[in-house]
């Protein structure tokens, strides 16, 4: 169950991950901050490189 | 008395390798809880997750109160109950229930979700993680306050009339912090609410640089609510493994490291935002892993409490298995022995 359940993540992690990135942009603009540059990148991209 | 004030502790997700024995996991966990009391580390904070296989402690209440029985002096919090996940009324209920079993060594740590698959396989959007933290621990507090009963409503929980049957053990409530790692939600959080803080952004690249600007947000936003933020209550957890030597501290851990970054943070959750690629060489470079001799480790904990600009309460480190069994309780022992009398 544990290789399962991190396969699971592995395997669908743009679908399951993916709305986090909007969610961090969220908890910045939602304190008045403007979203760090470094984490603008990987929001637009929401790509792993492996 | 084993040191000057400065407390120390763990963070245990905890991280085990996928394959590995989870049964031999758990136990290698409560050993290194056990271990700890037998040290004088001050405390322990105990995490909750549900998916990806390698943080595999689902209820860390249950965790603490095993462990509660086996273990005299250090203090266990919940590293970090994911108040979205709960009704915030049987949240308050157990760890009253674990203040009084523990005679007062309980405390409450509280955090949106670390792992948004966790949140995902409950039907709860990432996007509202944050703002139910918030909801809940607002309702918590006022709980925990006992003074009226409590009537609340959101659009996932209700409380009608809501009053806890037992006050808190220890007056007038148990240590309640908020996590914080990559934005300010957790700091604005702990201010408006009154409560410590657990620094988890401490260990994360950059990460230090901005620590006594996130205090003074905590502070501000406190002050905008009537309350205050002790910095007694404020915890920084970094990684950290000692040796004699730094070259074999180094030796130790390089494999483990790159294995745990590599197989989990990487391959499995995708490397969230603000987790470098090399945690170790980073982290090293920038100070906020801690790998060395016990004079390297001391020094690195001198750095981190500059950046503080005032001060913390504890220095935590994050529970890892980059280095085998063996190595790793040596490596708590040596900072026992020659690290924490400095502090």
């Amino acid at each position: 169950m544990p290789l399962q359940s991190r396969e699971w993540c592995s395997e669908n992690r743009s679908g399951i991950f993916g709305p986090s990135m909007n969610a961090l942009r969220k908890a910045f603009t939602d304190a008045g901050q403007e979203v760090p540059d470094h984490m603008r990148m990987r929001l637009h991209t929401g790509k792993v490189e492996l | 008395m084993a040191h000057r004030g400065l407390r120390f502790g763990i963070f245990l997700a905890p991280f085990h390798r996928v394959g590995d024995n989870p049964t031999l996991a758990l136990g290698r966990d409560m050993e290194l809880i056990q271990w700890l009391d037998h040290l004088g580390y001050d405390e322990a904070w105990i995490g909750e997750h549900h998916s990806a296989g390698w943080e595999i402690i689902a209820s860390p209440e249950i965790f603490m109160g095993a462990a509660f029985e086996r273990t005299r002096h250090i203090r266990l919090g919940s590293g970090v109950t994911s108040l979205p996940y709960h009704h915030p009324f049987l949240v308050a209920q157990r760890f009253v229930q674990l203040d009084h079993m523990s005679r007062g060594r309980a405390m409450l740590g509280c955090g949106p979700g670390a792992l948004v698959s966790d949140a995902y396989m409950m039907g709860i959007k990432a996007e509202d993680q944050r703002r139910m933290m918030d909801e809940s621990l607002g309702a918590i507090m006022q709980l925990l306050a006992c003074e009226e009963p409590v009537t609340m409503k959101t659009d996932w929980f209700e409380l009608k009339e809501a009053r806890l049957h037992l006050a808190p053990y220890t007056y007038p409530r148990f240590d309640i912090a908020v996590a914080s790692a990559t934005t300010p939600s957790g700091v604005l959080t702990a201010g408006k609410h009154g409560v410590g803080l657990l620094s988890l952004g401490a260990g994360l690249p950059g990460g230090n640089a901005k620590l006594a600007e996130h205090w003074r947000m905590g502070e501000r936003e406190a002050e905008k609510h009537g309350k205050t933020i002790p910095r007694d209550g404020w915890r920084l957890v970094v990684n950290m493994h000692c040796a004699e030597e730094d070259e074999r501290a180094f030796r130790e851990v390089k494999h483990g490291e790159r294995r745990e970054t590599l197989s989990y943070f990487s391959e499995t959750l995708g490397r969230p935002p603000m987790r470098s690629e090399d945690p170790l060489g980073d982290g090293l470079k920038a100070g906020t892993t801690l790998v060395g001799s016990p004079d390297t480790i001391a020094r690195g904990i001198e750095r981190l409490l500059e950046y503080t600009e005032g001060g913390a309460g504890a220095v935590l480190f994050r529970a890892h298995e980059w280095a085998n069994r063996e190595d790793t309780l040596r490596s708590y022992e040596l900072f026992a022995r020659w690290v924490m009398p400095r502090f």
